[in-house]
């Protein structure tokens, strides 16, 4: 019979060429097992008097322990080879693409439209709409714009009969909303507005947004504050150079226009024409049937030209030809 | 209005800074919307005279000539334009001369001549064309040796200003004039004091205004022995050309010359043509006119026109006609200047498809003390420049229908309050008085103020208060609090659903479009045949003649577009109005239509390819129907369309009522339309949806186990699963917690003639767990019931 040393020294050598689990596990219970060889040494122990069973047992145990630490070590080692075997052929390309669908986008007038909303509805505007299909009085008359004033051949319209028409602006929706809300009031209003002229800068549908504010005290200095502030926010710059300068439309007076002063791909710095406004004629308030104590402020503005302006895009006919390479780069 | 920079200038003492005038006249509201310099910069260039002039030996079209350069010098210079000639005044460019295009001009030698110089036609001075292919021919006063630059004044520009339509008064040198002395100091003018003109004849025509009220104030003048051999003075020329007006003889540039000046048109007549009779009345049915320009108008009915002898010779301030214009053969004038009431001249022109400077002025309202004075001032200029015997003035007057100026009261406290601005009362006086209104202060805050006559838009309180506040500059507004509405305001649900299917859509890969709301009449046919849709009058083009009905016409535009682009994926979808005419009324629906077409997913190593079918549009509708919380009101069946492949297509149901339908297109309508492949569309009316309506109460969920059971049937192929699933609600009791189609087979394992289709049925107890015995019992139940009603058996 062997001697726990020597069993030792066995196991390390046995155990060199093993590189499975299996293989090591039958050779630990080759060697730790209910009859394996450390076993049956310590059978042999009986037969010893206590003193030499004491050193005896010791040396056994000894052993034991050095083959116990070489099984485990080895079994780490198999496991830690086994699982980078596992990890190298599980890795993949990462660099190739991710599955299922690609985001789509926005029309990018929306998203112009909505953050213009979102600025004046933060400021308690109320969403307003109307109809796109007009009647002359809404379009025209009730706006202070009488069947013969000059003013109408600013609008090319487009008839459907002598009196509906495409509205040729969203301030229709200022009457309607005077004639059912009660002031004070504030209403924005976003939409479609269609005149009949087409080429790089005009499109015979555009979109326009109108706000209207009535209260019983609202200045024109109130009016300019608000656009100074509002054009600042969306144009994320709090230096732009803004002027206001006097003009005409019929349902203001006074009437302004809006410019700002912006500098060009070419870097060229001009003045450019971004909106009208005013305070709302006294003929517009007496048609809606608000009292003469309220006074109020209009603005209107064109969204292409918004959206011209933030994301660069010169053609504004390319907004409704809907190209997907156009949509596309819309992402902010 | 096209105004010279220079002209101005003689009224107003204007800064050296073209811009900063320009700059000034925007901020008073008159926007300068282009400056253009009258020539492009050249210099050395003088007026020289040729004063000989022979052939070239060497050349057959170039001649040698001899250049008078000042009183006594000359040069010889080799010239090759035909139309030179001894005698002519013509632009030189001297030696060391820099031409438009940086030409410089050196001495050469041409086939052995010398010659220092270049004889100049209008194009190598960058002046717009004169004489065809040749010399541009002087006057014959001009002064040799003067700078050409000088000479025909090329140092000007002109100022291309939007007048608006309010602003009549500033149709003028003069009405311009004013406004910039309200800035700049003002030079005396050639029209503050018009003399009368003593007649040296007695001739008169005889006039009548049959619309008095049309026409108030009607004004003619006969001036006999008219010389049309004169020709217009440069600088009067240059004004003219400069606002855009082109020449044309004398007399009528004289009467232009004096409307761009005063801001009155004035009409002058061949005497010969008009048989000494005028007259001012409506047109009736079946007249005709042949303008000027040469053009043949039928006229419609209550058109004010001047006739002679009943015959119309002018649209009344718009156009004149062809056989009374004054011509080189006219020796005696009428001169007619009036004044229209606004309304009558307003649009006509327009719907005549007509302008004219003229109509312009008359329809936006015209100074009516005007007439009188345009009328001396012409005449006087006609006197000086071409020589005549003036007749009396013959006014036709009806003061009655005259505009007055009624004073208008100003209340001083409300420019504060419209303005939120305190100007001094000093200030408002003085932008008053410059504006050329009297003031009458009754009581320190209660003025009274009287227009001048020209500012006829000048009618209510606020129409003053915005011409103090541009007087003083709109700089001048103060920054304020910004306003808060009094109320709080956000978005409807119904907005908010919006905002949030667009995501869903966006998430799932689909681009918004905007597409116009008139559409081809034959793309709308194919979609809608059943509907007639509303028509526009003036469409721009025939393709875009009709309002839509459905959005997808315009999606389908947008697919062609992008497939003739080689982009073979295409989701899109588009939310907006449609119009439908119902008994005579427009109805407006919102709608909201998708669009697919190609693959399901991106072409990718990591998606599986495939086709998109009808379920991949049907699962985005059904997505979109949870996300309103509307699944349990919708539902989808069997339906039909025009346009869409009989066998794919679903009509969507809200509670019954169709809102929309879902589907595949037509192949007929892909084929029609050159679209490769297969279309999935669906198209409802999300005001449907009505979501503030919806109420949402949730049920305890049962702590009792589910039990399942599978059925798989055999049925005729037209049995639909949601017919059978109908059926399984109706018997399956009142603890079943959900039913659906886990698979559908046909093929050989089953007869030809049928389908299998199989469900899960899942029931659930409340308060207890579920005896399979009664499972059983109520699965066997449904059995009978299908096999009764839809000729169902249990597959296997």
């Amino acid at each position: 019979m062997k001697t726990a040393e020597e069993l030792a020294n066995d196991l390390i050598e046995a155990i060199q060429p093993i590189n499975n689990l299996q293989d090591l596990d039958d050779l630990r219970v080759q060697y730790l097992g209910k009859k394996g060889h450390i076993s049956l040494l310590m059978q042999t122990l009986r037969s010893l008097s206590p003193d030499d069973r004491k050193v005896a047992g010791a040396t056994i145990n000894a052993a034991k322990k050095t083959i116990d630490t070489h099984l485990i070590q080895k079994k780490q080692l198999i496991e830690s080879h086994l699982l980078n075997e596992k990890l190298q052929n599980e890795t993949i390309d990462v660099t190739l693409p991710g599955r299922g669908e690609i985001l789509g986008q926005p029309h990018p007038l929306t998203r112009i439209t909505q953050d213009i909303t979102a600025y004046f509805t933060a400021l308690g505007f109320s969403l307003a709409e109307g109809p796109e299909i007009e009647n002359d009085y809404y379009n025209f008359e009730a706006l202070n714009i009488p069947k013969h004033h000059s003013a109408r051949a600013m609008h090319d319209t487009f008839y459907i009969d002598p009196t509906t028409l495409l509205r040729t602006h969203t301030s229709p929706v200022q009457i309607r909303s005077m004639q059912v809300q009660k002031p004070p009031l504030a209403i924005i209003c976003p939409g479609k507005v269609y005149r009949c002229d087409s080429d790089q800068t005009h499109s015979p549908m555009f979109h326009q947004i109108e706000a209207l504010y009535i209260a019983k005290k609202v200045t024109f200095a109130d009016l300019k504050t608000l656009l100074i502030h509002f054009l600042q926010v969306f144009f994320k710059n709090d230096q732009l150079k803004i002027r206001f300068r006097p003009s005409y439309f019929p349902f203001t007076e006074p009437s302004a226009e809006v410019d700002i002063q912006w500098t060009s791909q070419n870097n060229q710095t001009q003045w450019l024409e971004v909106l009208g406004c005013g305070m709302v004629h006294p003929n517009v308030l007496k048609e809606a049937n608000i009292s003469d104590d309220y006074q109020g402020f209009a603005l209107g503005l064109g969204i292409e030209r918004f959206a011209m302006l933030r994301y660069g895009v010169d053609d504004l006919r390319q907004f409704f030809e809907n190209d997907v390479r156009f949509l596309a780069q819309f992402n902010r | 209005m096209k105004v010279s920079e220079h002209w101005l200038k003689e009224w107003v003492s204007l800064p050296e800074d073209t811009q900063e005038t320009a700059e000034t006249l925007t901020m008073l509201g008159l926007e300068v919307e282009a400056i253009n310099p009258v020539a492009l910069p050249f210099h050395g260039v003088i007026v020289g005279q040729v004063i000989a002039c022979k052939a070239h030996e060497q050349s057959n079209h170039l001649k040698i000539t001899t250049v008078l350069t000042d009183s006594q010098n000359t040069v010889q210079v080799v010239c090759g334009a035909s139309n030179v000639a001894v005698g002519l005044k013509v632009p030189f460019a001297t030696l060391g001369a820099c031409l438009p295009g940086n030409i410089e001009i050196k001495a050469t030698t041409l086939r052995g001549v010398l010659s220092e110089g270049m004889l100049c036609g209008a194009e190598e001075l960058g002046l717009p064309k004169t004489d065809p292919d040749g010399l541009m021919i002087l006057p014959s006063d001009a002064p040799v040796g003067e700078d050409v630059r000088v000479y025909l004044d090329l140092a000007d520009c002109t100022f291309d200003i939007n007048i608006t339509p309010n602003r009549a008064d500033c149709l003028s040198v003069r009405g311009l004039a004013r406004e910039l002395s309200l800035k700049y100091p003002a030079h005396a003018n050639p029209v503050d004091q018009i003399k009368n003109i003593p007649p040296t004849t007695k001739k008169i025509i005889t006039a009548t205004v049959s619309t008095d009220e049309a026409c108030p104030l009607l004004i003619t003048r006969v001036i006999e022995n008219v010389d049309l051999n004169q020709s217009t003075p440069l600088d009067i020329q240059n004004k003219l050309t400069r606002s855009g007006i082109p020449l044309v003889n004398i007399i009528i540039d004289l009467t232009h010359y004096v409307m761009l000046e005063m801001g009155q048109p004035i009409q002058a007549y061949d005497y010969s043509t008009l048989h000494d009779s005028l007259d001012i009345r409506y047109s009736r049915a079946d007249e005709q006119i042949t303008l000027n320009n040469n053009h043949t108008l039928n006229l419609i009915p209550n058109t004010l026109l001047i006739t002679t002898q009943d015959k119309p010779i002018e649209l009344a301030g718009i156009l004149g006609d062809i056989h009374t214009q004054v011509t080189q053969d006219t020796t005696t004038v009428v001169l007619v200047s009036a004044y229209y009431k606004p309304t009558e001249i307003a649009g006509k022109a327009r719907s005549y498809g007509l302008s004219s400077e003229s109509a312009h002025r008359f329809e936006r309202g015209t100074d009516p003390t005007l007439p009188q004075q345009a009328i001396e001032r012409v005449t006087a200029m006609i006197l000086a420049l071409s020589a005549g015997n003036p007749g009396p003035l013959h006014p036709v007057t009806s003061p009655k229908y005259l505009p007055t100026t009624t004073p208008i009261p100003l209340r001083i406290q409300k420019i504060e309050d419209l303005l939120g601005l305190k100007i001094p009362t000093d200030a408002i006086a003085l932008s008053l008085k410059n504006l050329g209104c009297l003031i009458k202060k009754s009581l320190p805050d209660n003025w009274l103020i009287t227009p001048p006559t020209w500012r006829v838009d000048l009618k209510i309180e606020v129409d003053l208060i915005e011409e103090i506040i541009r007087i003083q500059g709109y700089d001048q507004l103060p920054t304020t609090q910004l306003i808060q509405h009094s109320a709080p305001a956000y978005l409807s649900k119904t907005k908010q659903l919006n905002q949030m299917i667009d995501q869903l859509l966006i998430h799932r890969g689909y681009y918004e479009t905007l597409n116009l709301s008139f559409v081809d009449p034959i793309l709308q046919n194919i979609i809608d045949p059943s509907i007639q849709p509303i028509q526009l009058t003036n469409p721009l083009s025939s393709d875009l003649s009709v309002m839509r009905t459905s959005l997808i016409p315009g999606l389908l535009r947008t697919i062609l577009y992008n497939q003739k682009r080689q982009q073979p994926r295409l989701r899109f979808f588009e939310r907006g109005q449609c119009f439908i005419k119902k008994s005579d009324k427009i109805v407006y629906e919102n709608k909201l239509a998708v669009i697919i077409c190609g693959s399901r997913y991106p072409e990718s190593c990591s998606n599986t390819p495939s086709h998109s079918d009808f379920y991949d549009i049907k699962g985005d509708l059904e997505a979109i129907i949870r996300l309103a919380g509307c699944d349990k009101l919708f539902e989808l069946s069997t339906g039909t369309h025009a346009a869409m492949h009989p066998g794919q297509t679903a009509k969507i149901l809200k509670q019954g009522e169709p809102v929309g339908y879902l589907g595949s297109l037509h192949p007929l309508v892909l084929k029609k339309l050159d679209i490769r492949n297969p279309i999935y569309i669906f198209e409802l009316n999300y005001d449907s949806f009505n979501i503030e309506a919806i109420k949402n109460t949730i049920k305890p969920i049962s702590k009792y186990p589910a039990v399942r059971r599978d059925m798989a049937l055999l049925v005729k192929p037209s049995i639909t699963a949601q017919q059978i699933i109908n059926h399984i609600q109706q018997t399956a009791g009142p603890w079943l917690i959900d039913v659906f189609v886990f698979d559908v087979y046909t093929g050989n394992e089953i007869a030809q003639e049928e389908k299998s289709i199989a469900f899960a049925l899942i029931w659930q107890h409340a308060s207890r767990t579920l005896k399979d015995s009664e499972i059983n019992e109520i699965f066997y139940k449904i059995y009978l019931h299908l096999n009764d009603k839809l000729d169902a058996t249990l597959r296997n």
